[in-house]
C-alpha cells in the first residue's frame, strides 16, 4: 500500500511540471502586465517599462520560469507581484474557505445523491423513480452559479434568513460559519447530487439483475438486507468514480460560486491573480489545486481497494 | 490511475485556460469609472474646528453646493460619542496600507479612516484644512501651520518633525507617482513645533491637491517600515488587525484620542471586499452592508424606489483627445476645423440619457462651473451636426476615417462612433488589452483616444495633455502661445493664475485638442440608516465617512 501511494505521488511530479509550464506560458499570452495594474492611472509607457524592468518581467521567459521553479524546488512559492505578500501565506488563508465549501457541498451531494438514487434504484419505474429522474435531469442542466443567484435572491435578499455575502471563520463562530456556507453548499451540492442520483440508480438497477443477487434472493434474502449486504457494495464502485469526478468539479465550481457569495477562497484568489497578471500567485494556486485533484484521485483509488478485494490483491 | 489523474488535471488546466481566456477581455482591477450625476445629500465633512487658511496664494474653494434630487435628505447629525457600525461594500482591493506606496485614488476609501493628510479637498476640489490649519504659498515655497494636540494611534505626537519625516519619506521612498508629485520639494525646514516650510525647486500649482491625497498622508514615523501591513496614522479610526482579514474585510474602531470628535460619529467601520456590483447590491438589500458603490447608473432608479439614498459627485470628464493634431497619422487632424467638427457631432445629452441613464452632465471643457480653472467665456461647442458637416466641407475633408484604441466594446464608444458616422466620419475601435489604453495612447501609434481626463488639477491636465513634454502628448506637439501661458500661470499665486488656467482650458476646447463629452459620476447607495456622507472629489467610489452617522 505504501508503494502504491508513493508511486502515485511520484507520478504527480511530471504532471505538475507540465501544468506549471503551460500556465506560465498561457499567462504570458494575455496582454498587459502586473506593472500596469500597480501603476493604475500612472501607467504610462515609461513608467510601465521601468517597473517591469525592476520586477524582472522583461527578462527572457526561460529565465523568469527558471527563477520561479528554482525557488519552488526550495519550498518557496515566492511573493505576490502586486502586494508583496507571501504566496504560501495567502493560500494558507484562502484554502480553508474553499475546502469548507467543497467538503460541505460534497456532503450535500453525496447524502442527497446516494439516498435518492438508492430509493429510485430499488423501485425502478415507480412514481418516485420517475420523479427523481426528472428532478435529477433538471439538476444536471442547472449551472451552480445560477442556482447560487436564485438562492441569494430568495433566502438572503427577500427572506433575510441567510447572508448574501461574506465568510465567518469556524474558529470565530460555529453558527456564523454554518450560516455563511449553507447557501454555497446548496448551490454547489444540489447540481452535483443530480449526477450521483443518476449513477446510483443506474448502478443499483444493473447490480440487482446480476446472477449472484438472483441467487441471494433464491435463498430468501430480500429487501434492505439484500441491498445493504449484497448489492450496495458492488453498485458503489462506479458511484465512487463519479463522486471522485464530482469532487474535482466541486473544487472548480467553488471557484465560481465563491465569487457570487464573495467568499475569500481560492477561486476569488485565482480570478484576481489572473486579472492582475500575478504570476507567482497563479502558479501557486495551480500547484495547490493540482495537488488537491491528485489527492482526491488517490482517495478514490483507495476506496476502490476497500470496495473490491480483487483490486487490493492486484 | 495515471490516465484518470491526467484527465482530471486536464479539467483543472482547462478551467485555468478558460479563466485566462476570459480575463483577456475582462477589466483589470482598476477603479470603476461610473458615469454621471445625480446630486447628493451632503453633510460637510471638512474639519469643523479648522481655522480658515491664511489666504495668501490659496485657491479659494468655490462652493457649488450639490442639490438633492429625489433622494432622502439626511437629518443633521449630532452624536455625542461614536456609536454604531457602518459596513461598506468595497469593490476593489487594498494592495498596501502604506499610502506613500499607493497610486490608485480608490484606496483613499480605506486610508481616510486611518490617516489624516496635511490638507483636504472639498467635494469640488477646493483645498481645506487638514492637519495643517493654515498655509501660505509662493512660487518656490509653502509654509504650513500645523494643528496642535494631534497624536498618532501609537501615541507618538504629530508635530513639525513628524510632518517633515513624512514628506521626505514619501518623496524619497514613495511609489513612482508619489515621488513625481513631490520631486520639486528640495527641503523641508522645521521652523518650530507647529510650522514647516517646504522649499521648492520649481513652482508646483497642484502641490496642495497632491498633499490632500496619498502623498500628504501622515504615517507615524515609528511605523514607516510596517505601514504596509499595519497602518498607524492620526485619523479617526484605528486599524483593527485582529478582526481584519486580507482581501475579505477590514475593521476600524474609533480612536479615543482623535483631535475632532465631531468627525467621528461611528464606533466601528467595516470595509467588506466584494467582487462585483451584483454581490454589493445583494449585500445591501439583505442588510449586510449599509453602503456600496453603484457602478452601473441603470440601477439607481430601482435603488431609490426601494428607499436607498444615492450620494453622487461629478468626476473627471470623458473626452476624445486628438493626439495627432499635427496630422502625422491622420493629415486631416492638422486642421482645427476638422477637430471642432467632431465636437459639434456629439449629442451629449442623448449620450448621457442612453449610456448613463441620465446621470451625467454634458460639458465642453475640463472644469466644472465654479471650479478652479473654469472658463465661462467658451464658445458654443455643443451638438450641431449641420455645423459639423459645414466645417468638414470647409476643410475639404470627405470620408474621414481613423482608429482609436479601446479597452473593450464600450457602449459610450459605440454611441460616439454612431454620432460621427452621422456626419460622415468613420471612427474604428481597435480592441486593446484592458487597462492598457493609456499606455497605447501614449505610444504614438494612435491619432486619438477616448479617455477620462482624470487629473485633479487643471495645471496637471494641461501639463500632461497639451504641453510639449506631456506624457499624453506622444507627438510632442508644441503650441508656443500655450506653452508661454502655462509657464506664466505656474509662477503666479493661485488666485492670479486662475484666469490663465481658465484661458488654457478654453483654448484646449476651442482648438479641438480635446473634445469633452460629459462628467462621469461617482454614485454610492446608502441605506436609510446612514446619515450624511459625501462622495470624494475625483476619487471614484470613495464615500467620505467623516461626520457620517448611523442609526441603531
Amino acid at each position: 500500500m505504501r508503494w502504491f501511494v508513493f508511486s502515485r505521488l511520484l507520478s504527480l511530479l511530471p504532471l505538475l511540471f507540465m501544468l506549471s509550464v503551460l500556465v506560465f506560458l498561457m499567462l504570458h499570452m494575455i496582454p498587459g502586465s502586473a506593472a500596469g495594474v500597480i501603476l493604475a492611472e500612472a501607467a504610462t509607457l515609461e513608467n510601465v517599462a521601468a517597473l517591469e524592468r525592476q520586477m524582472g518581467l522583461r527578462d527572457p521567459l526561460i529565465m523568469q520560469y527558471g527563477r520561479w521553479i528554482g525557488r519552488v524546488l526550495q519550498g518557496d512559492l515566492g511573493v505576490s507581484l502586486i502586494n508583496g505578500r507571501s504566496v504560501v501565506a495567502t493560500i494558507r488563508d484562502r484554502l480553508p474557505v474553499t475546502l469548507s465549501m467543497a467538503a460541505g457541498a460534497l456532503s450535500v451531494s453525496v447524502i442527497i445523491g446516494l439516498s435518492v438514487g438508492l430509493l429510485a434504484g430499488m423501485r425502478p419505474g415507480s412514481l418516485f423513480d420517475r420523479l427523481a429522474l426528472a428532478v435529477a435531469s433538471l439538476g444536471l442542466a442547472i449551472p451552480a452559479f445560477w442556482l447560487a443567484l436564485l438562492l441569494v435572491a430568495k433566502f438572503a435578499v427577500e427572506l433575510h434568513w441567510l447572508p448574501a455575502v461574506g465568510y465567518t471563520p469556524l474558529e470565530k463562530s460555529l453558527t456564523g460559519w454554518l450560516r455563511s456556507l449553507v447557501l454555497p453548499w446548496l448551490a454547489l451540492g444540489l447540481p452535483s447530487s443530480a449526477m450521483i442520483v443518476h449513477q446510483m440508480r443506474s448502478a443499483l438497477r444493473t447490480t440487482m439483475q446480476a446472477p449472484y443477487i438472483q441467487a441471494a434472493r433464491a435463498t430468501g434474502i430480500d429487501g434492505w438486507a439484500l441491498i445493504v449486504h449484497h448489492a450496495l457494495r458492488n453498485a458503489m464502485i462506479p458511484v465512487v468514480t463519479v463522486i471522485g469526478f464530482e469532487l474535482t468539479h466541486l473544487i472548480g465550481g467553488a471557484f465560481i460560486v465563491e465569487r457570487v457569495f464573495a467568499l475569500p477562497g481560492m477561486g476569488s484568489l485565482a480570478t484576481t491573480a489572473v486579472l492582475e497578471h500575478d504570476l507567482p500567485l497563479v502558479q501557486g494556486v495551480v500547484l495547490v489545486t493540482a495537488c488537491l485533484v491528485v489527492f482526491v484521485n488517490l482517495l478514490v483509488d483507495l476506496c476502490y481497494g476497500w470496495l473490491d478485494p480483487r483490486i487490493r490483491t492486484a | 490511475m495515471l490516465v484518470r489523474t491526467g484527465m482530471h488535471l486536464s479539467v483543472v488546466l482547462l478551467f485555468f485556460a478558460l479563466l485566462l481566456a476570459g480575463c483577456g477581455g475582462a477589466p483589470v482591477a482598476t477603479a470603476p469609472t461610473a458615469p454621471a450625476a445625480t446630486q447628493a445629500p451632503v453633510t460637510p465633512t471638512s474639519a469643523p474646528n479648522a481655522t480658515a487658511p491664511t489666504a495668501t496664494g490659496v485657491p479659494t474653494p468655490k462652493a457649488t453646493a450639490p442639490t438633492a434630487t429625489g433622494v432622502p435628505t439626511p437629518k443633521a447629525t449630532v452624536a455625542a460619542a461614536p456609536h454604531g457600525t457602518l459596513r461598506f461594500g468595497f469593490l476593489n482591493r487594498f494592495l498596501t496600507w502604506d499610502p506613500h506606496q499607493e497610486q490608485r485614488p480608490i484606496a483613499i476609501m480605506g486610508y481616510q479612516l486611518v490617516y489624516d493628510a496635511l490638507v483636504n479637498e472639498d467635494s469640488n476640489g477646493g483645498i481645506v484644512p487638514g492637519l495643517a490649519t493654515a498655509w501660505t504659498q509662493t512660487a518656490t515655497s509653502v509654509e504650513f501651520t500645523l494643528r496642535e494636540g494631534v497624536v498618532f494611534h501609537d501615541g507618538t505626537s504629530f508635530d513639525a518633525a513628524a510632518a517633515k519625516a513624512n514628506l521626505l519619506h514619501a518623496r524619497d521612498n514613495g511609489a513612482p507617482t508619489i515621488k513625481q508629485q513631490l520631486t520639486a520639494i528640495e527641503d523641508v525646514a522645521v521652523i518650530d513645533a507647529t510650522h514647516i516650510r517646504l522649499k521648492l525647486t520649481k513652482p508646483v500649482p497642484d502641490l496642495l491637491n497632491n498633499l490632500a491625497r496619498m502623498a500628504g498622508m501622515m504615517i507615524s514615523p515609528t511605523s514607516f517600515a510596517t505601514a504596509k501591513e499595519l497602518p498607524v496614522g492620526t485619523g479617526p479610526w484605528v486599524f483593527n488587525a485582529a478582526e481584519s482579514k486580507a482581501d475579505a474585510q477590514y475593521v476600524f474602531d474609533a480612536f479615543p484620542r482623535f483631535w475632532d470628535p465631531q468627525q467621528q460619529q461611528l464606533q466601528r467601520i467595516v470595509l467588506l471586499i466584494l467582487p462585483d456590483q451584483t454581490s454589493a447590491l445583494n449585500a445591501l438589500r439583505s442588510g449586510e452592508i449599509d453602503a456600496a458603490p453603484v457602478t452601473n447608473p441603470s440601477n439607481v432608479a430601482q435603488l431609490q424606489a426601494e428607499g436607498y439614498a444615492i450620494l453622487a459627485n461629478d468626476l473627471s470628464p470623458l473626452g476624445l483627445q486628438i493626439l495627432d493634431r499635427n496630422g502625422t497619422i491622420v493629415p486631416a487632424f492638422a486642421d482645427k476645423r476638422v477637430r471642432l467638427a467632431l465636437s459639434y457631432a456629439i449629442d451629449r445629452q442623448t449620450l448621457i440619457d442612453t449610456v448613463l441613464s441620465g446621470y451625467g452632465k454634458a460639458t465642453t471643457q475640463r472644469s466644472k462651473p465654479g471650479q478652479y480653472g473654469y472658463a465661462n467665456d467658451i464658445v458654443d461647442l455643443n451638438y450641431n451636426p449641420a455645423r459639423a458637416r459645414a466645417l468638414l466641407a470647409e476643410a475639404g475633408v470627405q470620408n474621414l476615417e481613423f482608429s482609436i484604441p479601446s479597452g473593450g466594446v464600450l457602449p459610450e464608444a459605440e454611441a460616439i462612433v454612431g454620432f460621427f458616422k452621422a456626419v460622415g466620419v468613420t471612427m474604428k475601435l481597435e480592441i486593446v488589452a484592458p487597462g492598457t489604453v493609456v499606455q497605447e495612447a501614449a505610444s504614438g501609434k494612435w491619432p486619438a483616444v477616448i479617455v477620462p481626463l482624470s487629473e485633479p488639477h487643471i495645471a496637471t491636465f494641461i501639463a500632461n495633455r497639451v504641453l510639449k513634454t506631456g506624457s499624453m502628448n506622444p507627438f510632442r506637439i508644441e503650441e508656443p502661445d500655450l506653452e508661454a501661458l502655462a509657464a506664466k500661470a505656474r509662477t503666479l499665486p493661485p488666485a492670479e493664475a486662475e484666469p490663465l488656467w481658465a484661458q488654457l482650458s478654453r483654448e484646449t476646447a476651442q482648438r479641438g485638442i480635446i473634445v469633452n463629452f460629459y462628467t462621469t459620476p461617482s454614485l454610492i447607495a446608502t441605506s436609510p440608516k446612514v446619515k450624511g456622507g459625501t462622495v470624494g472629489y475625483f476619487k471614484p467610489s470613495v464615500l467620505e465617512l467623516r461626520g457620517v452617522a448611523i442609526e441603531d
